[in-house]
């Protein structure tokens, strides 16, 4: 035991044991997601879910894992090979490559002498959110490969509208985390998520609200998910960009898409709901250093992520997709001048080092979102939504006067 | 203007309305039957496969007539006669009895004119088959077996949920009593005396 400790006190060791934790924790956890999809889709529309295989259908996982394995890979003939076969991995790998640099549990002092060993992260490169940014670049190409390699016009047009979707979510999803990083001047995310802690810091939630909203947004844009689905849209593009894919290669493209979300929502959280941290908890805070903290504050950053992939699933369950025009209209017209005007903002709040101030940061909000409505009331202009020029819906009465 | 925020507050609030009701649904108590391992609700006069005594049957063709579908078969030897004393028909030989249930509507009209009061429709309402010859059912056959009703393949394995095993334990109750006047009824017989 003392020997193993006195290993796991180097860092490369403690990384490496760390990223076969995380690694194995992350595609278990990703195939229970595929279960609790079904499960809550299940108990959202009254009805019970998978339940036969084992006890309450907790096998099921497995079973679906087996049958992904042992079904007839198909070729088709007319495909491109070296990237139909190239882009699920692409999918996944890009999914996975991120959780290098999720901060787990902070500093970690391994055998108890006062002294911090390791960081509970499997790197930290000081420029983490250009690596993530650099990384979440290269998710759309899992979607696109796969989409154009197929060589079928529904997949393809699947991948059309997922470039463009994701390359649109992008910009203000960058210029949010931005303002993050404006604001804590740090670009590496265990630094972010420690500059959320401890006395008179705040959750960046409640410094930049409308930003968390626009982050939330994007993730749900970048991740491919309802009601920004535009990939996938069962209804109208057969599977989407996957519609050639069976066996092992379909079953990479969901294990991806669900290791993007809690990636995704793992990002948000280390960004503005601060990490592993929560207030008032003493075993939480950046000065608690034992192993049995690292695993509180490892098992509380899980807990924080469980909660997103709920409100993932209940969205996706709940509301309709946009329609594309809808969409794109959102990113450029909505969400990228408010990014901006948020951004303008924050480098004002810089120069007069209010960037902490919570009745500035929050008074900036409130005066943004009123000019919007503002702006937006006089103009008229439909950001997302219907349009101007539809009728009035039937259960709305009579026209109403303009 | 009015209009426009009108639009933006309904979009919030029907967003918000969406959520909260598949949030309720997500917890609320789902009331689906988990079939093979709770017993269906079936009515007391539920129309399911049929129950046919075939030692009582004088395959008078009556219900084979009353038949919309005309999916009864009626095969015998001679004349079947009910002995008033036992109750048993005796005469000819039953060579076939037969329901081809891809045909059959479940009206329950063979039911009404039976004279001997011999076919009844049964509570079995899940028989399967892989063929379009499965789904004809030779009560002959079963006879010899000793079973009034068709029985579905799954209720034949070893491992039966309670109700099930129930259900069966009623065939037996109902069919092992009989079992040599059903399998007596495939042979021809003296004509009972007057």
């Amino acid at each position: 035991m003392d020997w193993l400790i006195e290993q796991l006190k180097d860092q490369l060791v403690f990384s490496v044991v760390l990223s076969l934790v995380v690694f194995a924790a992350i595609m278990t956890a990703v195939a229970y997601c595929i279960y609790f999809e079904r499960k809550i889709s299940a108990w959202m529309q009254d009805r019970v879910g998978p339940n036969r295989v084992g006890p309450l259908g907790l096998l099921q996982p497995m079973a679906d894992g087996a049958k992904f394995l042992l079904k007839e890979d198909i070729i088709p003939a007319f495909v491109d090979k070296p990237l139909f076969v190239l882009a699920p991995a692409f999918a996944l790998i890009m999914g996975l490559a991120g959780f290098a640099i999720l901060p787990w549990g902070g500093m970690v002092d391994l055998d108890g002498d006062g002294v911090v060993d390791v960081m509970c992260q499997v790197a930290d490169p000081g420029v983490g959110l250009l690596y993530l940014l650099a990384v979440g670049g290269m998710a759309v190409y899992g979607v696109v490969v796969g989409g154009w390699a197929n060589n079928n016009k529904f997949a393809f047009l699947a991948a059309m509208r997922a470039t463009a979707q994701m390359l649109s979510y992008e910009i203000p999803m960058a210029l949010v985390i931005l303002l993050v990083v404006m604001t804590t001047g740090q670009l590496g995310l265990d630094d972010i998520a420690r500059s959320q802690m401890g006395e008179g810091n705040l959750w960046h939630v409640c410094h930049h609200p409308v930003a968390f909203f626009i982050m939330l947004v994007t993730l749900f844009a970048e991740t491919n998910r309802t009601p920004f689905d535009m990939a996938e849209a069962e209804q109208e593009l057969i599977g989407g960009y996957h519609t050639e894919y069976s066996a092992l290669k379909f079953g990479l493209f969901f294990l991806g898409e669900y290791a993007h979300m809690i990636i995704g929502s793992g990002f948000v959280i280390v960004l503005f709901l601060g990490g592993w941290h929560l207030p008032w908890v003493s075993f939480l805070q950046p000065e608690a250093t034992s192993v049995w903290a690292m695993l509180a504050k490892m098992s509380v950053f899980a807990t924080k992520i469980a909660a997103f992939l709920f409100l993932f699933m209940w969205v996706r369950w709940t509301l309709p997709r946009f329609r594309f025009d809808q969409l794109m209209r959102l990113s450029w017209k909505g969400l990228l001048p408010v990014c901006l005007m948020l951004f303008a903002y924050v480098t004002v709040l810089l120069y007069l080092g209010r960037q902490t101030d919570l009745m500035w940061t929050l008074g900036g909000n409130g005066v943004l979102i009123l000019l919007v409505l503002i702006v937006a009331g006089t103009m008229g202009v439909p950001v997302s939504g219907r349009q101007g020029n539809l009728s009035t819906l039937p259960w709305e009465g009579a026209v109403r006067a303009r | 203007m009015r209009e426009y925020f009108h639009n933006i507050y309904m979009t919030i609030r029907t967003i918000l309305i969406g959520m909260r009701i598949t949030l309720k649904y997500c917890f609320a108590k789902t009331i689906t039957v988990q079939y093979p391992d709770v017993a269906p609700a079936l009515q007391p006069r539920y129309r399911g496969f049929h129950y046919f005594e075939i030692e009582k049957c004088i395959a008078c063709d009556l219900c084979a007539k009353a038949c919309p579908v005309d999916c009864i078969y009626i095969e015998k030897s001679g004349a079947r006669k009910i002995d008033k004393a036992t109750g048993i028909a005796k005469g000819g030989a039953m060579t076939r009895y037969a329901i081809d249930y891809a045909k059959c509507m479940f009206c329950a009209l063979c039911v009404d004119p039976c004279p001997t009061d011999c076919i009844h429709m049964g509570n079995v309402h899940d028989l399967s088959g892989y063929t379009r010859e499965d789904m004809v059912v030779e009560f002959t056959e079963l006879a010899k077996e000793g079973l009034q009703t068709p029985q579905p393949f799954w209720m034949r394995s070893e491992r039966l949920p309670d109700w099930v095993a129930e259900k069966k334990q009623d065939w037996i109750d109902r069919g092992v009593p009989v079992r040599e006047e059903m399998v007596r009824a495939l042979e021809e017989q003296k004509a009972a005396k007057k």
